[in-house]
């Protein structure tokens, strides 16, 4: 399989913190792979360095063959990016927004009044479509924010925690999306914080802690790596605490609401 | 009230302002000025150099002819010392203060967290005063020497004090200007349209140029002047009451002086409890839903004059029209000519005939589009994540960006130049079309520069309050954009001193389109490099 997206040595500094020590992966096309690990681990500044948005320090990231840091325009052409917490334009409404997008990514005026109607209706957003953004609830505003990393049929997908705030079923109708696109070639990095969805669309998962990688690979392989087949290590939650090293979340609970 | 709170307030309140441009190490948009210490030493240097400069020309100018003019004019910059100060706070923070938008307003701190009314307008006030001390500073600097050249010191004392009183009144006015337009824009929430809109921004504008013109002091002093010709009558002028009593103190008339100072200090007072209780009555920080439309979405093509503009150059300075008209916060700039021209129309001279309002015309129109420029990045806030996540080359960014200040200046322009035109119609045609086209060409000039400033000094932080350029650039800004346009304009002007007549205005109208398109060149090529590195990384 073709690499899609490939990272080596990558590191990143923030002032006193190293928020990504010397990370090496790849990810194939038309893979879905899972970008776990515990807040401040690093997920989404890898994101952000293979948007182009932010530059590594050392290291080198390959997105579709070109480097954000150089080349990010080409970059941001092939990608959909949903940011970590979304920033609309409030004062635009739902559509006015969608065709902004839609013009940034150069979209003809009949693709982008097809595809601003097919996610308004998947949406649900058809009767909002005219209000202003302003006006939004939290999981509306996600769903234009996945509308517009979808608009222009991205080759890659950068998914950074992108079901936040979704009912239940957009959440599905997402899920199906990613599977349906991954199945046409479209490789998705997704990161999440809610194991039930890593585990039920990713092929692979990459777990990171302190900017490291601590384990990647299928399901099967992780659940070998934490401790083979004892009941404990079948699902991915007791796969996550106890390589991540956070199996004394009992004792905290306990410090916390002790009086 | 609670003191500390109000200082612990006034703190995060400054300490987001002066924090506000920190950005990635490497990107180094940073402003200088990071810690209120800073701020204070900042003021003491501008003080001690204000002084200093001043005290040395004093000592030339004491025992020469003109001491005994200088000194007529020390005695007329104390008396009107206070009432300069004071609408000089208010214009700045019209300009750069006024409004935060709702979105962040809802989820202000101030809020939620157990603050009376009084303690935040007290502190927010304070950080106003605090932020822009230095301008204030400065001129009571300066006419300390003066003051004590001419044996006026305790009159500068005195008008000092009143001063101070005058920057907490001007600071007031603000606050109530606030609580008035959160008041009056959350009242078309429930209609939507576009009417709704356009109303709520000429509503807007409006308000903002009616407080300017009230709280102007000149034109009272140029009204009643006038009139009387003298400072007598300006006693049933609330605003210059401190003035009132600084002139009576130098007269020697002390009880019309404390009668006047009582007065003024009681003025302070009600305008502070009216800006709590408008506070009180109007905080209204819910965010507007406003139905625009109910049209079918048509994709729109390119209006034809903007043809030239690629798709994604026009999906930007379209974005920023309809932020212009919309956002609350933005309404400001909207007023900035209607500020500009209504306070100089009321309280300069029109003896200058046509010539006079042309230049100020062509005058406003640059202004206008810098001050629109200098904003167009920080206006952003971190909304501009959408413009580095979709693919926006650096020309793109810099075209899209400049499109919106150079229309509107344009605009403005035009509007303008059709009222001229049209009273000075049959006499001075080919003027009025030669100064029409220069400030078209100036509101593309002075876009570019404001933008490469916007780029240079960005200011994204949205909450609780939008700047959106740093320090710096809010106290550079101004002199900058003024002297480029009279370098922009100095052939005309060369002309027009030498009376040349039409022949000599048009070769001079060429040689500023010259000037205007060579100076066009310089900022373009620095504002590309500046956008260049600010879309290099997230700035914040
Ligand atoms: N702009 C920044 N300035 C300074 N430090 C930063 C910055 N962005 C991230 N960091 C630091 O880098 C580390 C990784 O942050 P990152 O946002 O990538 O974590 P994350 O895995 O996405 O966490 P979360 O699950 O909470 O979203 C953290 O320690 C964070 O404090
Ligand atoms: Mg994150």
């Amino acid at each position: 399989m073709p690499v899609s997206i490939s990272a080596t040595t990558l590191t990143k500094d923030f002032s006193s913190v190293r928020a990504l020590n010397s990370i090496t992966t790849s990810i194939e096309k038309g893979e879905i792979r899972g970008l776990l690990g515990p807040n401040g681990s690093g997920k989404s500044t890898f994101m952000k360095i293979l948007m182009g948005l932010i530059k590594p320090d050392y290291g080198h990231v390959s997105v579709e063959g070109f480097d954000p840091s150089r080349d990010p325009v080409q970059v941001r052409q092939l990608v959909g990016y949903v940011p970590e917490t979304p920033r609309l334009y409030d004062f635009l409404t739902g559509i006015e927004y969608l065709d902004f997008v839609a013009d940034l990514y150069g979209l003809a005026p009949q693709v982008k009044k097809e595809r601003i109607d097919e996610f308004l209706t998947a949406f649900e957003l058809k009767g909002q479509g005219n209000d202003l953004l302003a006006g939004y609830s939290q999981g509306m505003r996600q769903k234009v924010a996945l509308s517009t990393a979808l608009i222009h049929k991205p080759k890659v997908l950068i998914l950074d925690e992108a079901l936040n705030g979704l009912d239940p079923r957009s959440a599905k109708i997402v899920k199906d999306t990613l599977v349906k696109l991954s199945s046409d070639g479209v490789t998705i990095l997704f990161s999440t914080h809610v194991l039930e969805i890593a585990q039920a669309i990713c092929q692979r998962v990459t777990i990171l802690d302190k900017g490291n990688i601590i384990a990647e690979g299928t399901m099967d392989g992780l659940r070998a790596m934490a401790g083979g087949s004892t009941a404990s290590a079948t699902n991915l939650e007791n796969i996550f605490l106890s390589l991540t090293g956070s199996s004394d979340v009992k004792a905290v609970v306990e410090e916390l609401t002790a009086h | 009230m609670n003191f500390t709170k109000v200082w612990i307030i006034t703190k995060s309140l400054l300490l987001s302002q002066l924090r506000a441009t920190a950005t990635s190490r490497r990107g180094s948009i940073r402003s200088i000025i990071r810690r209120p210490r800073v701020l204070g030493m900042l003021d003491v240097a501008a003080f001690v150099l204000a002084t200093g400069a001043m005290f040395y020309i004093s000592s030339l100018i004491v025992g020469t002819p003109i001491a005994s003019t200088v000194a007529e004019y020390t005695k007329s910059g104390l008396v009107i010392l206070p009432a300069i100060i004071m609408s000089m706070i208010l214009l700045i923070g019209l300009i750069f203060e006024i409004t935060s938008s709702y979105q962040f307003s809802s989820s202000d701190t101030a809020n939620w967290l157990p603050v009376t009314a009084s303690e935040y307008v007290l502190a927010s006030a304070l950080a106003l005063v605090i932020y822009y001390s230095i301008l204030p500073i400065v001129l009571i600097g300066g006419l300390m020497p003066l003051a004590y050249t001419f044996g006026l010191m305790q009159a500068w004392e005195y008008a000092v004090v009143l001063s101070i009183f005058g920057i907490f009144l001007g600071a007031s006015v603000l606050e109530i200007i606030r609580a008035v337009l959160n008041r009056f824009s959350s009242s078309f929430y429930k209609k939507g349209g576009q009417a709704a809109i356009a109303i709520r921004a000429i509503t807007g504008v409006l308000i903002l140029v009616v407080f300017q013109l009230m709280f102007y002091p000149t034109i009272y002093t140029r009204f009643i002047g006038a009139v009387t010709s003298s400072f007598g009558p300006i006693w049933f002028v609330p605003i210059l009451w401190a003035s009132v009593s600084v002139a009576a103190f130098i007269d020697g008339s002390a009880l019309v002086s404390v009668s006047f100072a009582m007065l003024s200090i009681a003025l302070t007072l009600l305008l502070y409890y009216i800006a709590v209780v408008a506070r009180t009555k109007y905080w209204v920080p819910m965010p507007p839903s406003i139905r625009i439309s109910s049209a079918v979405y048509t994709p729109k093509s390119s209006p034809s004059f903007l043809g030239f503009l690629s798709a994604t150059q026009l999906a930007i300075a379209r974005k920023d029209l309809r932020g212009l008209v919309r956002r609350k916060e933005m309404l400001r700039f909207l007023a900035l000519p209607g500020v500009f021209l209504a306070t100089s129309i009321f309280s300069l001279s029109s003896s200058g005939g046509m010539s006079f309002f042309t230049y100020f015309g062509v005058f406003v129109v640059g202004i206008s589009s810098f001050f629109l420029a200098t904003s167009s990045v920080g206006s952003e806030g971190k909304a501009i994540t959408n413009l580095y996540q979709a693919p926006v080359a650096t020309k793109d960014f810099l075209i899209g960006k400049v499109t919106t200040p150079s229309i509107f200046g344009s605009l403005i322009g035009i509007l303008f130049f059709i009222v001229i035109g049209a009273l000075f119609e049959s006499t001075h045609l080919a003027e009025v079309v030669v100064f029409l086209a220069i400030s078209l060409v100036l509101s593309v000039e002075l876009s570019l520069v404001g933008l490469y400033i916007g780029a240079r000094f960005p200011n994204f932080s949205e909450a609780p309050r939008s700047s959106y350029m740093s320090q710096t650039a809010a106290l550079i800004a101004f002199p900058i954009g003024a002297i480029l346009i009279g370098i922009t304009l100095a052939p005309l002007f060369v002309a027009a001193l030498m009376a040349t007549g039409l022949e000599g205005t048009f070769l001079a109208f060429v040689g500023s389109v010259a000037v205007a398109v060579i100076l066009s060149g310089i900022f373009y090529a620095l504002a590309s490099g500046q956008v260049r590195r600010l879309l290099s990384q997230l700035p914040f």
